[in-house]
């Protein structure tokens, strides 16, 4: 046994040394320079060596060739997906904004009105678009019976106040749409999409280790002088907004990318676990959405309308105006960050590989009479690891009050129809997208194949399509995670009292389950009768093409 | 997970059999109390003595009177009168036929009236339609449960379960979408005349041959106009009869219920400018639409319940208007209707001339064209999105009905 070892390990080295004599000679030339070349002398401290292999990761990732490749790499750590935080539109527990600040590292500015950037959009046609959009208020309040109350049905407070924001929305948007479409070309090739499905997933450091980390660090002799290191968290954002708009150009920056490294522009920090304030723990893999798959034209945002039912619910807990604005601050800054984030993934950028250039969105919250604007710039998509505390970027929301679009409905009229709110709404649908001028949109993704749909191989778009559907859907595994049953914690780990047992379970075998990448499972089998021109024992299993 | 694969695996009857072992032959030790006791003067006493005596005395039983009601014997909305119901979800046995039968209605001509002009739609539209197909049917990230997949030949072959885009989405994102464009391109005179609204409840109840009926249906999205539309036709309808059933009763397959509340119910008030209805956007999900029995449903029944669904928003509406009393109606009211899948299209339109449903010198009219199909094939193919057999005809259909005043 021990001489075949020997002979297998011989024989290759001496087919390799065979090789080299028919190999063409090298020239002296290059062999030797004047001046001795050595190779860099790297840093082996653990940091430095984790900062290495994190950006040889990185590398890879950036230097994947297509969109749903990239996101199928960036799942790749995980078979069971990664341990999510997760953040819903619907969902705002107390006292959130700073955290909501600090994970989209957002600057938020409130004020009366919108950003000064605004005032060179024209409200043209204001009186007109009023009456019809008075006329539509009234129609969906008082002339319309809704086959909820008619038909009896017991719904909460909160989905009614959704249905009725969402009557409203769809109507304001028809009309400013059909009245712009013929002054502007954006709104006329704009694809409008109802309850899109909105999903981000992003990187988030700075916030101080769970307790069962840091039990594991102080117990190892050399992790003990990291045991206070913050780490990176998994933060996972999902929204429905009612009626979004988007166009195949992007809307121009607001600020200058030199003015988004501004140190006056704060960002609070929040360094405690987002399980404090009531964040949600689930295992997902990253999934970034912003309501179509890649391939559709239109990929840049104009404007999202949010729902705000879910405060009738959060009031009742949580009274008081300031509340309020905080809820609505949270949600927009949210909304906002995860739908530029999904964008920019489909643009070939990464949670890991930072913006080339900022994209910016608008962003309405409504409840049908109250109305609150926001324009958001996302500058960077880097907050993980030190990036929390070296990236200079930093995203910029500006915010104005939440306005009433009318005092009240009398005797079948508006009574103080609020002309600034619909002067804004037209110069959010009067702000023109632009092209970039000089600027590579997509310098990440390949010349050739920026989707899966480019590729020529007919097997491998199949299969990249099938995977990547799959692992978005954040379906159930068919084989669920291995776990620690109550009766193994006693009487195998605990208490030995089972030393005859078969050592099988992978706690037994120094197995981590949850360590599983997303490639370690077998290939597709492919029975026997659709290969008949093989061997039994060959192409047994199908061709993968993990990126 | 089956949880049973945990159970017994840590066998503790073991130790549970030794228990019972050690309990089960317990014995009064003798641990020389007694002794002691006599030792130091004390009387003792044999406990079996007291026990003897010991009487269990039952717990004396008293009657409560009046602490439960009387049982309800009634029930909410309850009539003796049944009521023949057609919903949502249902479709007619006999399909246009009997619906026609029930509504009183002639098809006058096959197709569409003659005065309804439609024109092709422009080049550029026709490029973004394309789009909008493919957005509304491929690219959207809706990933939700689809149905089970069965196949009529292998019944008991279970397929790996589909997640994608539901078809009430399909439906929804098309023709919003449709409509979006067709309005964005249209002029914003007209445009400003229409009103979209979404799931519009109508009811209409009616007696015919002394049975008491009622068609209560959703509008899926309806578009309403500021006037009615105009009447198509003034000829005189002597000539046509209604199409013979027997042996089937018109009114088979309409549910019997005793449990309801009949009301007239077209949910726009009459205050509103964009009172009258206009066009009726349906989905036909043949996941809920079935028949009573396992019977597909039939293309003749899908234009059953475009009739039906016309006639009751049709009705309800003449009703509100012309008063509860109305026979024949003094101006007739036109509707349009459309039922899609997504995929194919029927198109109707009914003219109301009465609501005598006996009646045999008027009549209702109804106008339908042949079912179109937007495309053939709309889905990923080998990891690409593609559409095939786009029939641009559907569109222009569409157009038309929008532009029709």
């Amino acid at each position: 046994m021990r001489l075949i070892c020997l002979k297998r390990s011989i024989a290759p080295r001496a087919w390799l040394q065979a090789r080299s004599f028919s190999s063409p000679a090298v020239q002296e030339d290059d062999e030797y320079t004047a001046s001795p070349q050595y190779p860099p002398i790297l840093d082996l401290s653990y940091k430095k060596k984790l900062d290495r292999s994190f950006e040889k990761n990185r590398t890879e990732i950036r230097n994947v060739k297509t969109v749903e490749e990239k996101q199928l790499k960036l799942n790749m750590p995980r078979y069971y997906g990664f341990k999510t935080f997760m953040f819903h539109e619907d969902h705002i527990p107390y006292n959130c904004l700073p955290i909501a600040q600090h994970i989209t590292k957002t600057h938020l500015i409130q004020d009366k009105e919108l950003p000064a950037y605004y005032q060179n959009v024209s409200a043209e046609n204001l009186e007109t678009i009023a009456k019809d959009i008075e006329e539509a208020v009234l129609m969906e309040v008082e002339g319309i019976r809704k086959s909820y109350e008619l038909r009896e049905e017991n719904l909460e407070d909160h989905d009614k106040a959704n249905l009725h924001a969402s009557a409203i929305v769809k109507s304001l948007s028809r009309i400013l749409n059909n009245s712009l479409a013929h002054q502007y070309p954006h709104i006329a090739d704009s694809q409008v999409d109802i309850e899109p499905r909105l999903e981000a997933a992003w990187r988030v450091g700075g916030m101080v280790p769970p307790n069962e980390v840091k039990r594991v660090r102080a117990g190892h002799h050399f992790f003990k002088q990291f045991e206070n290191d913050p780490i990176d968290r998994v933060i996972g954002y999902m929204g429905a907004p009612i009626l979004t708009l988007r166009s195949q150009l992007p809307l121009p920056c607001i600020i200058s990318a030199s003015e988004a490294e501004n140190p006056a522009l704060e960002v609070p920090f929040f360094k405690y676990d987002p399980r404090v304030i009531g964040i949600p723990v689930e295992y997902r893999h990253a999934a970034n959405i912003p309501g179509f798959w890649p391939g559709d034209s239109h990929t840049f945002g104009l404007i999202s309308f949010l729902k705000t039912g879910h405060l009738k619910k959060r009031s009742v807990v949580y009274p008081g105006e300031e509340n309020v604005t905080e809820a609505l601050n949270v949600q927009g800054v949210l909304a906002s960050y995860g739908w530029l984030h999904s964008q920019a993934n489909y643009l070939g950028f990464t949670t890991l590989n930072d913006l080339t250039y900022p994209l910016v969105t608008q962003t309405v919250l409504t409840n049908g009479q109250d109305f609150k604007f926001f324009t958001y710039q996302l500058n960077t998509l880097l907050m993980h690891g030190n990036h929390t505390t070296e990236n200079p970027k930093r995203n910029v929301c500006w915010t104005t009050d939440n306005v009433k679009l009318y005092a009240e409905i009398n005797d079948g009229k508006i009574v103080g129809l609020n002309e600034d709110v619909l002067k804004m709404l037209l110069q959010f649908y009067g702000n023109a997208p632009a092209e970039r001028l000089g600027i590579n949109m997509r310098p990440y993704l390949s010349q050739e194949e920026k989707i899966i749909a480019d590729y020529e191989d007919d097997d491998k778009r199949q299969w990249l399509e099938r995977e990547y559907k799959y692992i978005m859907t954040n379906r159930p595994r068919l084989q669920p995670i291995d776990e620690i049953y109550a009766w193994e914690k006693i009487y195998k780990i605990d208490h030995k009292t089972r030393p005859m047992d078969k050592r099988l379970r992978f706690f037994e075998l120094f197995k981590k389950p949850w360590t599983k990448r997303l490639d370690e499972r077998p290939a597709r089998y492919i029975p026997k009768a659709c290969r008949p021109d093989l061997p039994k024992y060959k192409g047994r299993m199908a061709k993968e093409y993990w990126p | 997970m089956r949880p049973t694969p945990t159970l017994f695996k840590q066998n503790i009857g073991w130790h549970f059999r030794k228990l019972w072992h050690i309990k089960g032959n317990r014995k009064v030790l003798d641990i020389g109390s007694e002794k002691i006791l006599k030792k130091q003067g004390i009387a003792t006493e044999d406990p079996n003595e007291f026990i003897k005596d010991f009487v269990v005395t039952k717990p004396e039983r008293v009657e409560i009177v009046g602490i439960r009601g009387p049982r309800k014997t009634t029930i909410d909305n309850w009539h003796e009168r049944p009521l023949l119901t057609y919903g949502h979800a249902n479709v007619l046995l006999q399909g246009l036929t009997q619906a026609k039968v029930l509504t009183n209605t002639v098809e006058v001509v096959q197709g569409l009236p003659e005065n309804y002009s439609i024109e092709d739609i422009s080049r550029q539209v026709n490029k973004r339609v394309k789009d909008v197909i493919l957005a509304s049917c491929v690219l959207d990230a809706e990933q939700k449960l689809l149905p089970h997949i069965k196949d009529r030949n292998r019944p008991a072959y279970v397929f790996p379960r589909a997640y994608g885009i539901t078809q009430q989405r399909v439906f929804k994102l098309l023709i919003s979408r449709l409509l979006h464009l067709i309005e964005t391109t249209s002029a914003p005179e007209l445009v400003r005349q229409r009103h979209l609204a979404d799931n519009l409840l109508f009811s209409y109840p009616f007696e015919r041959n002394g049975d008491l009926i009622q068609f209560q249906q959703l509008g899926d999205l309806v578009m309403l106009a500021e006037k009615p539309l105009a009447p198509i036709t003034r000829q005189s309808l002597n000539e046509f009869q209604l199409p013979d059933l027997f042996p089937v009763s018109p009114t088979v397959t309409l549910q019997p219920t005793n449990k309801y509340v009949l009301r007239n119910v077209y949910p726009v008030n009459k205050t509103s400018r964009k009172y009258h209805p206009h066009t009726l956007f349906i989905n036909y999900n043949k996941e809920t639409v079935k028949n009573l029995f396992e019977e597909e449903v039939t293309q003749e029944q899908i234009c059953g319940r475009t009739l039906l669904k016309a006639f009751t928003a049709a009705a309800a509406y003449a009703k509100e208007q012309f008063g509860d009393e109305v026979k024949d109606l003094p101006t007739p009211v036109t509707l349009q209707a459309i039922q899609t899948d997504g995929r194919e299209f029927y198109f109707g339109v009914l003219q109301l001339n009465t609501l005598d449903l006996s009646s045999t010198e008027t009549r209702n009219i109804w106008y339908q064209s042949p079912v179109l199909r937007l495309f053939e094939k709309c889905a990923y193919e080998l990891g690409r999105p593609v559409l095939h057999d786009y029939n641009r005809a559907v569109v222009n259909h569409i157009l038309a009905f929008y532009n029709r005043n």
